[in-house]
């Protein structure tokens, strides 16, 4: 192997599969990164095993060929080269010689057999999908997922081929998010994944604003596969439960409310809640909302949001994390709020097709 | 070593009150042993030790222990120092009856009774004076006398500013004593009590008080607080504080406040292979874990589950509940699942034990959005229906069916099954008791 290529280059490849990489491993190579030279390309690739991410960088290949370097010295190698660009040649004995400017470095590392290969793909049913849109509905649902190791299938968000659309929903048993698009795709595709949310977040870190990303599934394997990027992940073996029967059908009230007012006030009030006693209130006047906390050991909180209500009084208690993560991760100036009473289900949504679902706590 | 104050030469008076608070802190004299006595008039007046199933003895009554038996040596020994011993297996039902019994009887004087253990407890009495028409000491000797008169047993009694003094006051005079101490007598009542005496001070501490040329629990307080609080940390501060009469802590009369975990575990009688057994006698301890669970107003997301074999080698699984729960019913399929991953067949097991964490007590709770809440309010109810029905009819009335599988139990080692458990009262069964102790009185 042998090429030259530009520092930033690699140094953005090399962002986009650092993260895969496991840091302490029993299995050597994984602590390591795949290189690759070929096709005019340099491929980096990086796997735990149940993710794997490949991304291409742009490359002066003078010879095709590829060895496995240590990804926490070669990233720091990298970012630090002093030129602009630099050269990596490697020969059977696995010894990368990296120079740039007047530094040369030699990395010890793993010849390219050891690294375990990339799941091949037999074509199973495939979807286009833009990427932008797609990242924008895992990051607007998989804050919701579980993070309890004990309910494995809610720990990821489901994509769901059906009814010509695409839905993406995640759960903790508590709140729920789904996000819903119409979507084209042939009949006989329809189905659903569950992703895990390792995969979720690196999806969302990876996905440009640009392109389309093909998803393509084989057995309990997904694939993501942009120009220059591809990712396969396991998938979560399981069903996930039916999320529809959860969605409120009709609420008493709808309460508009702007999104990122609701979120401070949320964050300040929720200073005074502890472990002990995690829940704010959120009590529903006429044009006004007052949101309070209390922790006998901490002290209490409350401040008073103008709102268009007017309805009847209600007053609910949520978990303040539950509205700080959709809050957060939305983009729209308004949200909606839908109440029926303090015991069944809420309902934030927004003039997206975006749902969210909270359950509110109770006095026991 | 100089320095240090005598009991005739106890300087100034720490403060000059009489009682600016009152609690009260009796003790149950020998109280294994009395119990024992009280029931059985024919062993009164001689020497009763409890603990025959263990070996070693769990208490001795004041006769046994002018012979020198004490606490905690072996049985064989006892009996060289005193052949005509008289020796019991514990009966820690009937001790428990005497327990409560006590209880009762202090909080017809005030609402106020920290149950302590099961043979001591605090009760605040301040503010009583004027209700019973008495001196302080005159309620704490009332209350003296009717756990006499009652009980038929001793109790001593230490009555002063603190939980504290209360204690190392009780321990002054025994048995049957009775120690009061105002505030004006504290100087000359620490005077004559050495640190070992007082209530946190360990060995250790000890040792370090003495190399600070400190004797008794007047030397401590006679240095200034900081000082105490510099050598001692927290604790040492807090102790300082309620020597001189300043209540730090309250009578908890309430349950006692709980840690981060709850456990509850008993060794078999006899060991088994009987898997049926095996697990009954786990559910039997999910369920006391829960109980007691309950009783604290707390709820459970972890539960672990160990088992131990009879070569003492243990093996223990842990799962976590998809919410945290105070309802027995609810935890039950994860306690089975557990079992059924730990239990090997063939292999004699001598113990289970149930560890329930991270607890919660916030009276707010997160329903799920997928469960069921009338199933889930069922099972809640079936445990609050449980405690109730127990309360009135005692622990393990009711519960869980496998509790059928634990069988009469066959009498203990050693020939050591108490008479309240070989004696029965009519209708009694192995399992079904009447709440009252077996007294063998003359008639």
């Amino acid at each position: 192997m042998k090429l030259k290529v530009s520092k930033d280059a690699i140094n953005a490849g090399l962002q986009k599969v650092l993260s895969v990489v496991v840091a302490r491993s029993t299995i050597p190579v994984l602590s390591n990164i795949l290189f690759r030279a070929e096709d005019g390309k340099l491929w980096l690739t990086a796997t735990d095993l149940d993710i794997t991410v490949r991304v291409a960088v742009e490359a002066e290949v003078a010879r095709d060929g590829g060895t496995t370097i240590p990804a926490r010295t070669v990233a720091g190698v990298l970012r630090e080269s002093p030129g602009p660009e630099v050269e990596i040649e490697c020969g059977e004995d696995a010894v990368a010689e990296i120079r740039s400017g007047s530094a040369v470095f030699k990395l010890r590392g793993i010849v390219e057999d050891d690294f375990p290969p990339m799941p091949s793909f037999e074509e199973g049913p495939s979807y286009a999908v833009e990427a932008s849109a797609l990242r924008a509905m895992l990051q607007r649902t998989g804050y919701a997922a579980s993070v309890d190791e004990t309910r494995e299938v809610l720990n990821g968000v489901v994509l769901a081929f059906r009814d010509g659309k695409l839905t993406a929903v995640a759960t903790d048993g508590r709140r729920l998010a789904l996000v819903e698009q119409e979507f084209e795709f042939s009949k006989e595709h329809e189905g659903e994944i569950i992703l895990p949310s390792k995969t979720v977040a690196e999806l969302i870190r990876i996905l440009g604003d640009e392109g389309t990303v093909r998803i393509a599934r084989a057995g309990s394997q997904v694939m993501f596969r942009t120009e220059g990027m591809a990712l396969t992940s396991k998938l979560i073996d399981g069903t996930f439960p039916n999320y529809r029967q959860v969605i409120p059908a009709a609420a008493e009230m709808r309460i508009a409310i702007e999104r990122e007012l609701l979120l401070n006030a949320v964050r300040r009030v929720a200073l005074l809640t502890s472990e002990r006693s995690n829940s704010v209130k959120l009590a529903f006047g006429r044009n006004r909302l007052e949101i309070s906390a209390a922790s006998p050991d901490i002290g209490e909180a409350s401040e008073t949001l103008p709102v268009k209500h007017a309805g009847g009084e209600i007053a609910v208690s949520f978990n303040p994390d539950f509205i700080v993560e959709p809050l957060r991760n939305l983009v729209t100036d308004q949200v909606y709020i839908e109440l029926s009473d303090e015991m069944n289900p809420g309902v934030i949504k927004t003039d997206d097709p975006f749902l969210y679902v909270i359950m509110p706590m109770r006095m026991s | 070593m100089d320095g240090g104050t005598t009991a005739g030469d106890a300087g100034p008076p720490l403060r000059l009150d009489g009682f600016p608070r009152a609690i009260l802190h009796f003790d149950g004299d020998a109280f294994f042993a009395a119990v024992e006595q009280a029931a059985d008039p024919a062993l009164r007046g001689r020497p009763v030790v409890t603990g025959k199933e263990r070996g070693i003895i769990a208490c001795a009554s004041y006769e046994a222990k002018a012979r020198g038996v004490r606490r905690g040596i072996a049985l064989g020994e006892a009996r060289r120092l005193c052949p005509d011993l008289v020796v019991l297996p514990s009966d820690y039902e009937t001790y428990s009856l005497f327990s409560q019994r006590m209880f009762d009887i202090a909080r017809r004087f005030t609402p106020d009774v920290e149950a302590y253990s099961i043979d001591e407890g605090f009760a605040e009495l301040t503010g009583l004076r004027r209700l019973y028409r008495a001196s302080y000491a005159e309620i704490a000797r009332r209350f003296q006398a009717a756990a006499e008169a009652e009980l038929g047993l001793t109790v001593s009694i230490g009555l002063s500013l603190s939980k504290g003094l209360a204690k190392l006051a009780s321990d002054f005079r025994k048995p049957r004593g009775f120690t009061a101490v105002a505030g004006r007598h504290l100087h000359r009542f620490l005077a004559r009590c050495a640190l070992s005496d007082v209530w946190g001070f360990g060995p250790n501490t000890v040792a370090l008080l003495q190399r600070h040329g400190l004797r008794t629990a007047l030397d401590f307080v006679r240095r200034p607080e900081a000082w105490a609080g510099r050598l001692l940390g927290k604790p040492g501060r807090e102790i300082w504080r309620e020597l001189r009469g300043d209540a730090v802590h309250a009578v908890q009369s309430g349950a006692p406040p709980l840690q981060a975990s709850l456990s509850k575990g008993k060794t078999f009688a006899a060991p088994s292979a009987d898997r049926d057994f095996v697990y009954a006698k786990l559910l039997r301890n999910v369920e006391s874990a829960f109980i007691k669970l309950r009783r604290h107003g707390l709820r459970a997301r972890t539960v672990t589950v160990a088992l131990r074999r009879q070569d003492f080698g243990q093996a223990s699984l842990g799962a976590r509940l998809t919410r945290a729960t105070a309802a027995t019913h609810e935890a039950v399929p994860a306690v089975r699942a557990l079992f059924d991953a730990l239990y090997a067949a063939g292999v004699p097991y001598r113990a289970t034990m149930v560890l329930l964490e991270e607890l919660e007590s916030d009276p707010m709770t997160q329903p799920e959005l997928f469960d069921d809440p009338v199933r889930i309010e069922k099972m809640a109810e079936a445990s609050r229906l449980i405690d109730r029905v127990n309360r009135r009819y005692g622990k393990h009335r009711l519960g869980l069916g496998t509790g059928l599988f634990l069988p009469m139990r066959r009498p203990a080692a050693r020939d050591a099954a108490p008479r309240r458990k070989t004696d029965r009262l009519p209708g009694e069964t192995e399992r079904r008791r009447v709440g009252i102790p077996l007294l063998r009185l003359p008639v």
